[in-house]
């Protein structure tokens, strides 16, 4: 079914249902009602203005009763706030409002508070009168949708994107398989010089030709309609381009190590298919960073501290939690329940630093820091680091792990002074 | 100081997960939080049919990776809450949790004091 198909059906849903409101009895009623019922609606309207500004025309008939109904009007708004009563009769200025005899409703002085507008007023554009108010053509308006419509793709609920992501995957590796089978026969490589040479040889321009059209091939496919299916097959079809590009200087993703098993491979098996095994980096990170190493959470500190009221949850690879602490882009997460062991999920690599963090947590909670109505929220991220770096020696932690914590607390410094505070213990 | 209305809304509810037998976590689509809440309080779930409780929550806190937190400073992770006595089948994903109760932050505390401008005091 096409779209303007669609579109035109679900217009005339709507109007159906709009024509079953107006068979409604009270809509009827309301229809129907005639002289009597609108003269005892008007009586019992305490506004006496009608809001129409039609008795203010010089040249209608009603204007010849304008100095009694502009006074109606004028009564029909009045702001009233303790000693200030503010209507179109008697407007109020700011020097007015600022004096110290005036009061609010709660007896407080008012004060003003002036900013400058920062915004600037933009013109709309001029729309063509031709399509405002001219006869309506169906055309037109089928052009204006295609021309000035960008294309929305539907929103993907979790299961059809990780069928999609599937998709995506099946096809990459089918892809890499097929590289992976010729490379593995005999002579592949000595082949594959050779009649690449050859290939080349028939015209100078011949590589330019081979990947404009390789690009062009992906670009056609692409800028036509697809299904998400067909979408998430050509993307799997183009994922070898990236997987080999730069000779493995970029990291393959989590994802797709996963889906292709490549963790199951050795380092020389994954040599050959042109992978370098190297310790994983977060791409985010900036090169002054790059080079801290911080203290893994050892299992033993996991265990004395269940000792202490903490009930510890380990976040399984591929689990729901891990998949939610990896979507929240953190290493661990606290559940400070009241009168209860406080539950931590973690990663099964987290830091020394988040392990003690969300220990610590559960202590500020013991204390009255964390949860306390009276204190800001972000203090006690900031209180937490701070501690960690005034005990640092009694805690254990490295000079990384120090280097990291400096410079986590100034972040949260940071989102505490946004939310207008400041930290003093400086 | 702006008074604001009671109840009122805190989030809306976007994905749910069971805490393996310790209650469940909902998590939302913002990332801050009204002032006014405090993990512990009494809150209203609004579910999707029209039906509403109301339960004790808590405020989730998370230990984001380290060197991402230094690298993207801005960032904060969604906001969620836990409910230690609800289960998946509690919260259907578009609930509704609304603040039932408000709290004032105090403006001065032992290492802390409020800088902001008066009209935007908590």
């Amino acid at each position: 079914m096409s779209e303007a198909k669609a579109k035109d059906q679900g217009e005339q849903h709507q109007a159906k249902i709009e024509a079953q409101s107006l068979q409604a009895p009270d809509a009827q009623t309301a229809r129907l009602s005639g002289h009597v019922e609108m003269n005892r609606v008007e009586q019992g309207r305490t506004n006496a203005s009608d809001g129409s500004l039609r008795h203010y025309q010089v040249t209608n008939q009603a204007g010849r009763k304008l100095p009694a109904d502009w006074h109606e009007q004028n009564a029909s708004l009045e702001l009233q706030d303790g000693d200030v009563s503010i209507s179109r009769a008697n407007p109020i200025k700011e020097s007015n409002l600022a004096s110290h005899d005036k009061r609010n409703a709660n007896g407080k002085a008012y004060q003003v508070y002036t900013a400058e507008a920062s915004q600037a007023v933009q013109k709309p554009g001029e729309i063509s009168k031709e399509l405002t108010e001219g006869e309506y053509q169906s055309i037109t308006k089928l052009n204006v949708q295609i021309t000035n419509v960008p294309e929305v793709s539907p929103g993907l609920n979790p299961q059809e994107a990780i069928r999609y992501v599937g998709t995506v995957m099946d096809t990459g590796v089918a892809a890499v398989r097929q590289i992976e089978v010729h490379m593995t026969e005999p002579g592949a490589i000595n082949h594959d010089i050779e009649n690449t040479a050859n290939h080349l040889k028939q015209s100078p321009f011949q590589f330019e030709k081979d990947v404009v059209g390789a690009f062009g091939g992906a670009v056609d496919k692409l800028d036509k309609p697809m299904t998400a299916e067909q979408r998430a097959s050509a993307a799997g079809a183009l994922m070898p381009m990236f997987f080999f590009e730069g000779g493995g200087a970029k990291p393959i993703d989590k994802a797709a190590v996963n889906q292709m098993k490549l963790d199951q491979m050795t380092a020389q098996q994954l040599k050959e298919l042109g992978i370098e095994r190297v310790e994983m980096r977060m791409p985010e990170v900036p090169e002054g960073l790059n080079h801290l190493e911080l203290t893994k959470a050892d299992p033993k500190l996991i265990k004395a501290m269940s000792t202490k009221g903490r009930e510890f949850l380990i976040a399984e690879p591929g689990g729901e939690l891990d998949a939610h602490l990896i979507s929240s882009k953190a290493e661990a997460s606290v559940f400070p329940g009241e009168g209860q062991p406080h539950i931590v999920i973690i990663k099964p690599q987290a830091s020394k630093v988040s392990l003690l963090e969300e220990f610590l947590h559960g202590t500020q909670k013991s204390l009255g820091i964390l949860d306390n109505p009276a204190i800001p929220r972000q203090y006690a991220e900031v209180h937490v680091k701070d501690f960690m770096l005034r005990h640092r020696r009694m805690l254990g932690l490295s000079g990384d792990d120090i280097e990291l914590l400096e410079q986590l607390k100034q972040v949260e410094i940071e989102k505490l002074r946004l939310k207008g505070y400041r930290w003093t213990a400086l | 100081m702006i008074e604001k209305p009671l109840p009122r809304l805190l989030l809306k509810v976007k994905g749910v997960q069971d805490v393996l037998g310790k209650g469940v976590q909902v998590v939302s689509d913002i990332t801050d939080l009204d002032v006014g809440y405090c993990g512990g309080d009494l809150v209203e779930l609004r579910k999707p049919d029209g039906s509403a409780f109301q339960s004790v929550s808590s405020l989730v806190r998370y230990s984001l990776d380290p060197l991402l937190a230094v690298s993207n400073p801005e960032y904060s992770p969604p906001v969620s809450l836990w409910f230690g006595d609800l289960s998946k089948a509690d919260i259907p994903i578009g609930t509704e949790i609304w603040m039932l109760v408000d709290h004032p932050v105090a403006l001065k505390g032992r290492r802390f004091e409020y800088i902001g401008t008066p009209e935007e005091q908590p």
